[in-house]
């Protein structure tokens, strides 16, 4: 008989309960197992012969025993056995369901491949919310997951271990971009559920959510595939950072370009200094440009984690036009407005800017998708001798989009010109301008154009030799708008015997212009003219007259290819014509002058463009320091002096220093004029060369400039500026109205052009300075056998006339003098309003059609004879009527 | 090295040890006692009571196969187990399984060596 102690069945009863789990969870009967055990171990003690069994005894026999090993579940499945024999490999037990298997495959890759097609279609949520997939690399990323997710999904499949490990990392990799993606859509989930209830459909939104989940779970079926359950699956983490790592690089250069705007908005300098070099170093120029247009809905691209970072600050349209032009260098709007990714439906209004913040106002603003010019005709005539052009510049706007749109332009004048005519068609019949003072005009325009948005033209001037155009509305779907302006300018002559005419040509426009959209040009008169190009050939022309025509692109028209070359009689140097607009009996005559400045003062505008321009205003200003005393100054971040006063050496010392210069961005050319003006004014004659690019941002107030050139009185310097490109200005727009500036005709290459300035001023080149004088007899206008010639040359006389008044502060009268010669000028605008009520309701004047200038149509010749004989009767009869009118 | 030639031969252990338990069933009707100082005495298996018992458990409950109670005079009852038609065919095709397997392994010998 045998005896257990208490100690040695409770040690027994421990080792049962502590095996039970194993034995549970192996297949076998756990209560079968333990009581062959106990049985077994009973026949141990019998055969042992052991009287007494003690806790040590019971220690002994469960060590030899050892604990219960479980086997793999395969091995107990044998009764079920291929009939090939194969080992059971892990897929087959980690292999999902049919139905799983078919979730994971629609949750995972069907449904995200359908609504990336759809959204690369239709742009629907682009259109709707924002734009989630706004460049390539954001498709390919969002194609990336249903791509990683099919891989995962076939490998489970086939029970293809193997692939485990790079699975794993791209799987990571899915997780984090879905993951991303579904935190986007997370403010979608709830209208999806909804537009589920109630349309059936509307599971897109979901679709990130839903790829989130299946590439989780797939994660967990291709873990099975290893050698047990618990193998861990690498490359989660590392994956998931790939993932990310990729969203972050696609998205940062955006939010890096938005945080930049926001330093550079900033009100401390040193921050503003910081946002600029930023952005000039890592700036995205779309980001950059979409800003400029402001952030209507369309316009912005999928920033929900840019917004979390950045905040919701939004920099000004206004500022980010300023900054753009700091960093890029050109204005916003010399390029097209940026793609704005819009839905269908509802949501075709969307596919244009429909937002234009500058109707109405005195900037040209950004381009508006639908308006575009639809026609363009130039017809100018020379009287070569009396060194005057007068040009009709026809333009027909076109408005393809939904709803009505002002035109806006800026124009570039031959130099010296003057807007001396507008008309505009209304229902087929042209209407002419008022002149007046140019706040009365504006008014008008506002009044007419902005409130009641009937069909105003407006044109004021932007500057030296520019204005501004604008008129409203071009009609929606297809309509158009025509209106014509006349220009009246002096030739450039560069000797006695040539004389150069530039046509006008478009600085800066809020519309496009077509492919195929050429400008037609026409030129006439009594004397040879030769074309800047081959674009233009001789046309049809009375005997003694020449003629040019042909079709020039808008490029050309900025270019020297748009210059006409005339050819005068050399002995021809004076000129006179009666002023038919003056009281009294008055003529107007012109004179020779030649100049020779005391000190030249270069201003040299540091913006990036300039960069290929150094070597040649090097060369400029060494062969003025040759013999004059020379500064250079260039306009950078500051104001930076390459050299001290002086000539010879110290000027070639500061041309090689301009070659050295760093140039970037745009920069604000204002503090190194006013510091030029300064210097130029120590010293009588001294004359200022600004050499610059378009300005198309103002940086800061240009009053302190404005003052000194309103201040300058007689002997003041004059400034010749020499723009490297067409654009717009807005430093000379603030110049607009001064004497002492001077726009250098732009002929060819710059070099050259600088070239024949700096010889205009040597002893030995005689200038022809546009003076113009009135005498009081006409005996005196004929003195030295002048030629006599049109009105045009009392139009020019009235403008220098205006610009005398307006310097010695006698606005009224220089209006009234504008208005009555019917002038653009800095303090007078013309407006065409659509009919005389609206004339008579904002205190407005048509003026008589009979007083235009006007280009008789070639080989009319015939009528031109009746014509001016009649015209000379009618301005006869209204002078002495306006005489009568006056007393 | 060691580690993973002890590793080795567990899992080897463990892939053959159905099939010496069914081979000794085969030739006889064993009980829990006899068939445990039958399969220590084979080399390399290194069994114990704690692994032989779940797995005749287990094998019971697979229906491979069926036991019996019989007293002793010796000492306590004892369990017999006896091999069934389906442990029968088992046992078959595990057979064919190894011998398949064993010539594959030994082929590569060959061209190892």
């Amino acid at each position: 008989m045998t005896t257990w102690t208490e100690a040695a069945r409770a040690e027994l009863e421990r080792y049962f309960t502590g095996i039970r789990p194993a034995l549970e969870s192996s297949g076998a009967d756990a209560n079968e197992v333990i009581e062959d055990l106990r049985r077994h171990l009973d026949a141990e003690v019998a055969s042992a012969g052991l009287a007494i069994v003690t806790e040590q005894d019971v220690q002994r026999l469960l060590a030899r025993i050892g604990a219960p090993e479980t086997a793999p579940a395969a091995a107990h499945n044998l009764a079920t056995a291929r009939p090939e024999h194969q080992p059971e490999t892990a897929s087959s037990k980690s292999k999902p369901g049919k139905f799983i298997s078919g979730l994971f495959l629609f949750a995972g890759v069907i449904l995200p491949i359908i609504t990336l097609a759809l959204e690369l279609a239709t742009h629907m949520c682009a259109g709707a919310f924002f734009d989630p997939l706004p460049t390539i690399w954001n498709v390919l990323l969002v194609a990336f997951v249903p791509a990683a997710n099919l891989l995962a999904w076939n490998a489970i499949q086939r029970g293809q271990a193997e692939r485990r490990s790079w699975l794993g990392w791209l799987n990571g990799a899915a997780i984090g971009v879905a993951g991303y993606y579904a935190f986007l859509f997370l403010p979608l989930l709830l209208p999806g559920i909804i537009a589920v209830l109630f349309f059936g459909w509307g599971l897109l939104p979901w679709s990130p959510m839903l790829s989130l989940i299946a590439a989780v779970g797939l994660r967990r079926q291709v873990r099975r595939l290893g050698p047990s359950p618990e193998a861990p699956l690498p490359g989660f983490w590392r994956g998931l950072g790939l993932g990310l790592l990729a969203l972050a690089l696609i998205e940062a250069p955006g939010l890096a370009t938005k945080i930049g705007l926001q330093m550079a908005a900033s009100d401390s300098v040193e921050e503003q200094r910081a946002g600029l070099r930023w952005l000039r170093l890592a700036g995205r120029e779309d980001t950059m440009r979409r800003a400029c247009y402001g952030f209507n809905r369309g316009a912005q691209q999928m920033d929900i984690v840019g917004s979390l970072i950045a905040g919701e600050e939004r920099v000004s349209a206004e500022k980010a036009r300023a900054i753009y032009y700091r960093v890029i260098g050109r204005p916003f709007n010399s390029v097209p407005a940026p793609e704005v990714r819009t839905g269908r439906g509802p949501f075709a209004d969307l596919n244009e800017w429909t937002w234009d913040d500058d109707h109405g106002g005195d900037k040209v603003g950004g381009r508006l998708k639908g308006l575009s010019l639809h026609s363009s005709r130039l017809d100018t005539v020379v009287d070569a001798e009396a060194a005057w052009s007068y040009t009709e510049w026809t333009l027909e706007f076109k408005n393809d989009a939904n709803q009505n749109r002002e035109a806006r332009t800026q124009i570039l004048l031959p130099p010296g010109g003057v807007v001396s005519r507008l008309t505009l068609w209304v229902n087929g019949e042209e209407r002419e301008a008022a002149f007046a003072g140019r706040s009365h005009v504006r008014e008008a325009y506002q009044q007419v154009a902005v409130q009641q948005r009937r069909d105003p033209v407006l044109v004021t001037t932007a500057g030296p030799d520019r204005v501004l155009v604008q008129c409203f509305p071009v009609p929606r779907n297809g309509g158009l708008m025509k209106v014509r302006l006349g220009i009246t300018a002096p030739l450039t002559l560069a000797s006695a015997s040539e004389g150069t005419v530039r046509l006008p040509c478009l600085l800066e426009r809020n519309f496009n212009i077509r492919e195929g959209v050429r400008h037609s040009v026409w030129a006439g008169g009594a004397c040879e003219i030769k074309p800047g190009s081959n674009a233009l050939t001789t046309g049809a022309a009375e005997a003694g007259h020449s003629a040019l025509r042909g079709m020039l692109t808008n490029g050309e028209l900025s270019s020297p290819m748009a210059l006409l070359t005339v050819a005068r009689d050399p002995l021809q140097l004076s000129a006179w014509t009666k002023d038919t607009r003056a009281a009294g009996e008055k003529f107007i005559r012109q004179r020779v002058a030649v100049q020779e400045p005391s000190r030249v003062i270069f201003v040299m505008d540091g913006s990036r463009d300039m960069a290929p321009h150094l070597d040649t205003v090097a060369d400029a200003i060494r062969a003025v320091a040759a013999s004059t005393e020379t500064l250079v100054l260039a306009a950078s971040d500051e104001v930076v002096a390459l050299s001290g006063a002086g000539s010879g050496q110290r000027g070639a010392d500061a041309a090689t220093a301009l070659q050295h210069l760093k140039t970037y961005g745009g920069q604000d050319n204002v503090p190194a004029l006013l510091q030029a003006w300064n210097l130029a004014a120590q010293k009588s004659g001294s004359v200022i060369i600004w050499v610059h690019a378009p300005q198309p941002v103002l940086q800061a107030s240009a009053e302190a400039l404005t003052q000194a050139l309103e201040r300058a009185g007689q002997g003041a310097p004059q400034l010749f500026e020499l723009q490297t490109e067409p654009g717009p200005d807005r430093v000379l727009e603030k110049l607009d109205g001064f004497a002492v500036i001077h726009s250098v005709l732009r002929k060819g290459e710059l070099a050259q052009d600088l070239k024949e300035l700096v010889a205009s001023w040597e002893a030995s080149h005689q200038r022809w300075s546009p003076a113009r004088t009135v005498v009081d007899s006409e005996a005196a206008a004929r003195e030295g056998g002048a030629k006599e010639t049109d009105l045009h040359l009392a139009r020019l006389w009235a403008l220098d006339e205006v610009r005398r008044l307006r310097a010695e502060r006698k606005p009224d009268e220089a209006v009234r003098l504008a208005a009555r010669y019917q002038l653009v000028t800095p303090v007078s605008g013309a407006v065409v309003l659509e009919n005389q009520e609206q004339y008579r309701a904002t205190g407005l004047q048509p003026v008589d059609p009979q007083t235009v200038p006007a280009i008789p149509e070639p080989g009319s010749g015939a009528l031109i004879g009746l014509g001016v004989a009649l015209l000379w009767l009618v301005q006869r009869n209204r002078r002495e009527s306006s005489k009568e009118g006056c007393k | 090295m060691s580690d993973y030639f002890d590793n080795w031969t567990v899992q080897v252990r463990k892939g053959v040890l159905d099939l010496c338990v069914l081979r000794a069933l085969a030739e006889k009707e064993r009980y829990g006692y006899e068939l445990v100082k039958t399969l220590v005495d084979v080399p390399g298996l290194g069994l114990t009571e704690g692994t032989l018992y779940p797995l005749l458990s287990r094998l019971r409950v697979q229906g491979l196969v069926i036991t019996r109670l019989e007293e002793s005079t010796e000492g306590p009852a004892r369990k017999y187990y006896t091999l069934t038609a389906e442990g029968r065919k088992a046992l078959g095709l595990m057979e064919d399984y190894m011998d398949t397997l064993n010539k594959g392994t030994r082929s590569l010998r060959r061209k190892g060596e």
